[in-house]
């Protein structure tokens, strides 16, 4: 125990003290002070965001929206522009934690902290979110899923930070369906989770996009249900085929909140409720 | 390091280890030990104090982090000797047994109070699923939050955080 905790002014000053140490990064610090506390980690300095990652927390551009690594889930699930155009990320964000929590808990952390059972990573995910990373040498872009690497590990270089995720708007009338399964309602790390937007054209599927969590080492993203999905209509009809391609794109584990083999049968059974709904 | 807060109205400088916790800085430090810790890693809503006007968890805020903010605890309510009446509402209802997990409750009950004084006992229950108590059966911590913004509304009352 014992860290120092600097909360630098602005940018140059994070990028001078990430040269001088090792460091840990901070936000909301809902993942990292657990950490601490479990004795999982042993920082030696802390290095808080909140005053580096200024500008608006939320920003509406013609056809994309911009979101503050820094901004809550809390400020994610009461925005109207949220709910408006991503309901999808609304409620996953609304379904994290309590209300204290969702006041701290940041989407930049969400994303940074990389489980496979993170919420608003299904709908990151779904919504083809793009990261933009800043270090003192520029800034680069990157699709989410090529900054996830494995639970817990991701892209992020030394003297970077997250700045901000960019989501491109959905055209036309989108459904959405975001799914959690725990053992209890709050505050519980779900068995499996699953968030979906579709647009359909004449009853048909024109465009279907499909996250599962916490049945993989990172989020998947099934392409082969999805492709299999166009140009359909969503009736009990495909589900046996969906089924089992969405079987061979999931590798879940057995661990104290569920065995590999009810994962996977959760993940089939959030499919049919699709149908269903 | 050397910072600075309000607490109930009061400001306060003063000299803390930067991986000193709110929760401890305001219990040990300040004396307000109505702030209550129960799990320490977020998951039982005892140690909610707002911060800005908003509740927070004071077990995973360490006091850096907190420098120049505006921090209310459960000693913050009464004004007078007189309770607030989030207060009065859990002494009729029954809301209070153990009274442990209260402050918890009444400084999140206050967040959802002044956004809206008028809650479904749903929305309720819905906010307040960050908080545990152990003796209660919740519900009448619900009739609690409930009752005071009847109060208040019949008052023409509002919350100010
Ligand atoms: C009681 C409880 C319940 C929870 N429930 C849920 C839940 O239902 N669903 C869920 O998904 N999660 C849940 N969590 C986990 C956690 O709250 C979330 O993952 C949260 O989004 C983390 O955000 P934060 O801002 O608190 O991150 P921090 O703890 O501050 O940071 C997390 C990690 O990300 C890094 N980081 C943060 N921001 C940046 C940035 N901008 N750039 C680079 N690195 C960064 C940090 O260095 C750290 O490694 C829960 C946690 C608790 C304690
Ligand atoms: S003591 Fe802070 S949430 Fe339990
Ligand atoms: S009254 Fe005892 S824990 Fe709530």
């Amino acid at each position: 125990m014992g860290f120092e905790l600097l909360v630098p002014e602005n940018k140059d000053e994070l990028f001078t003290l990430m040269a001088e140490s090792n460091y840990y990064l901070l936000a909301g610090g809902t993942d990292l002070f657990v950490k601490i506390e479990k004795d999982l980690i042993n920082p030696d300095r802390i290095l808080d965001l909140t005053n580096v990652i200024e500008g608006p927390k939320l920003e509406d551009k013609a056809d994309k929206v911009r979101i503050s690594a820094t901004a809550t889930h809390g400020e994610l699930a009461g925005s109207p522009l949220i709910n408006r155009e991503f309901p999808l990320l609304a409620e996953s964000a609304e379904s994290v934690g309590g209300v204290q929590l969702r006041n701290m808990a940041t989407v930049g952390g969400n994303i940074c902290n990389a489980s496979p059972s993170a919420d608003t990573l299904i709908a990151l995910y779904a919504l083809d979110a793009s990261l933009k990373l800043e270090s003192r040498n520029g800034s680069r872009t990157l699709p989410i899923d090529e900054f996830i690497k494995s639970p817990g590990e991701t892209d992020l270089g030394r003297g970077e930070f997250l700045k901000s995720i960019t989501i491109p708007k959905l055209s036309g009338n989108y459904r959405h369906f975001f799914n959690k399964v725990g053992r209890r309602n709050a505050l519980d790390i779900s068995v499996c989770s699953m968030g979906f937007v579709l647009k359909e054209t004449d009853g048909k599927i024109e465009d279907i996009r499909i996250s599962f969590g916490a049945v993989a080492p990172k989020i998947v993203r099934p392409d082969s249900v999805e492709n299999y999905l166009k140009g359909k209509k969503l009736t009990r009809k495909v589900l046996p085929e969906a089924k089992d391609l969405l079987k061979n794109e999931i590798s879940p584990i057995s661990d104290i909140r569920g065995s590999a083999e009810y994962r996977k049968q959760v993940a089939v059974r959030s499919l049919e409720e699709v149908v269903n709904s | 390091m050397n910072i600075k807060v309000t607490v109930n109205g009061e400001e306060y400088e003063r000299e803390v280890r930067p991986d000193r916790r709110l929760i401890d800085f305001l219990r040990e430090d300040l004396g307000l030990t109505g702030v209550k810790e129960g799990c320490g890693v977020g998951e039982c809503g005892s140690c909610t104090v707002l911060i800005d006007g908003e509740s927070h968890l004071s077990c995973l805020t360490y006091t850096p982090q907190v420098n120049g903010s505006e921090i209310k605890t459960i000693e913050g309510l009464e004004e007078d000797g007189q309770l607030h009446p989030l207060q009065e509402a859990f002494v009729e209802t029954g809301g209070v047994q153990c009274g442990f997990c209260t402050p918890g409750f009444i400084m999140v009950g206050l967040e959802l109070l002044e956004k809206n004084l008028n809650p479904s006992r749903q929305e309720i229950r819905k906010w307040i699923e960050g908080n545990i108590c152990r003796c209660t059966g919740y519900s009448k911590i619900v009739d609690a939050i409930e009752l005071a913004g009847k109060k208040l509304r019949e008052e023409g009352k509002k919350i100010e955080l």
